[in-house]
């Protein structure tokens, strides 16, 4: 039987409903959406239309051509990052940011594009937090500051940036302010317009529900990106030049349909269940889970005192790779070694081959951390 | 522009704005259907919707009142 705790590399399972939509995708309905005016063509154009909309709602996006689909949040994010910074910008990123936003801003850095700094998350006054989160973002402000861009959640523990005092702030400063949420959409609540987001990326497959292969861009209002890529997009095929309006501006290529139409029953699912019964859920899950592997021997816990969906541990005498395979070898399904996050490793202080990351989804349960907890003691004897 | 004898189109754009529109005269009770045809600036395909023309002045209204602009509008002829 398999224990599935990877649930932030991506959820699984899935809702029934999103692999019925998707075969029913599949096999009724899946034309080429925006290219044709026959019925399956309107058909596949309409779920994706659905689908925007939904994401529209659960993420407080006022007009819903603000919704954008790319591949993935990568993607997504790297679409809003290049597509918003020009020569001579100044970007502060946060000290727990994942490659998806380390690399594309190490990349424009390394070409002397840009110029970026770091800001630290860690502080001490947890009650205090948002306001000496802003005020060390504060302190690396430049004349050329154009951006700020921060995962809402980290994706090796549970630590939540204040994404709301950190809108409010840029909204202050005129700055730019992206969110990465591959970790908390689906997990905490979102607000693209209320919170002054400019960009919000994420992905189908992991908070949402939905399959791999999706990503998200919820864009803020009034914000234009250079486009990425272009190609056909079934409209205005004479103008050699990209539409000027979104989403269609950023959707080269053909959108894929069962993707988005599984996505949609995946919203769904977490709408019928609701954002905060899903936290609380996980919260639950993780606080068993942490008190469990206190007690067990060898086990150092890493930025534990957040509590989410995500736990990050190492055994002493063992690396992580070696942890996972053995917990593999009891049905465990969990995540080894730096997770594309070298940044945020490093500033958990986390060992040198990285560490073990358990994290949790909607299918869980309490029985599951019993296991883990039996398959730990063993392994640390 | 008048197709059929009763039916107007409207070019809208990209087929998420037509579809916008169609849900929003939709809820105004006006029924509209989503169509692709040739722009009239020559720049390619676009999306639009057909509807009643006895519903024009009513399908203005509504699509005004939800920021989307119909592009090149022309009267029923």
């Amino acid at each position: 039987m398999i224990n599935y705790l990877d649930n932030a590399a991506t959820t699984f399972p899935k809702p029934q409903g999103v692999y019925d939509e998707v075969y029913r995708c599949m096999t009724r309905y899946c034309g080429n959406p925006g290219r044709g005016s026959h019925s399956l063509s309107l058909l596949a154009a309409r779920k994706i239309f659905e689908c925007r909309s939904l994401i529209a709602d659960m993420f407080g996006v006022g007009d819903l051509e603000r919704i954008v689909f790319t591949m993935n949040t990568t993607y997504a994010l790297n679409t809003v990052i290049k597509g918003l910074l020009k020569q001579g910008d100044h970007v502060i990123i946060s000290d727990m940011e994942h490659n998806a936003v380390l690399r594309p801003i190490w990349k424009l850095a390394d070409e002397g594009i840009i110029e970026y700094d770091v800001f630290s998350t860690m502080v001490k006054d947890a009650r205090r937090s948002p306001t000496l989160i802003c005020a060390k973002i504060a302190s690396l402000l430049r004349s050329n500051t154009k951006m700020v861009i921060c995962s809402h959640a980290s994706n090796i523990c549970s630590a939540v940036l204040p994404i709301a005092q950190i809108g409010a702030f840029c909204q202050r400063h005129s700055l730019l302010f992206v969110v990465d949420a591959a970790q908390s959409a689906g997990h905490y609540p979102i607000s693209v317009d209320k919170m002054g987001i400019s960009a919000l990326c994420m992905p189908s497959h992991k908070g949402l529900y939905g399959p791999q292969g999706g990503g998200i861009i919820a864009l803020g209002e009034n914000i234009m990106l250079d486009t990425l890529i272009e190609g056909g997009n079934g409209i205005n095929s004479l103008d050699a030049a990209m539409p000027d309006f979104s989403p269609e501006r950023y959707e080269a290529g053909t959108l894929p349909t069962p993707i988005i139409a599984g996505l949609c029953e995946g919203l769904r699912a977490v709408n019928e269940r609701g954002i905060k019964a899903i936290s609380e859920h996980e919260a639950s899950l993780f606080i068993s889970a942490r008190e469990a592997l206190c007690n067990i021997p060898r086990i150092s816990l890493y930025g534990a005192d957040h509590v989410g969906s995500t736990l990050l541990f190492s055994m002493t005498g063992m690396s992580s790779e070696q942890l996972a395979s053995r917990l593999d070898s009891f049905g465990i399904c969990s995540r080894a070694g730096f997770h594309c996050s070298a940044l945020a490793h490093k500033t958990l202080g986390t060992p040198e081959d990285g560490a073990v990351r358990i994290s949790f989804g909607i299918f869980n349960h309490h029985r599951d951390i019993d296991s883990l907890t039996k398959a730990l003691s063993v392994i640390s004897v | 522009m008048k197709g059929n004898f009763n039916e107007c189109t409207a070019e809208i754009g990209s087929v998420t704005q037509a579809m916008r529109a169609q849900d929003a005269l939709g809820a105004a009770a006006i029924p509209a259907k989503v169509i692709k045809t040739q722009s009239s600036s020559r720049r390619g395909c676009i999306y639009g919707i057909s509807y009643s023309c006895a519903q024009e002045k009513n399908v203005r209204t509504v699509l005004d009142n939800v920021r989307i602009s119909v592009k090149n509008p022309r009267s029923g002829r």
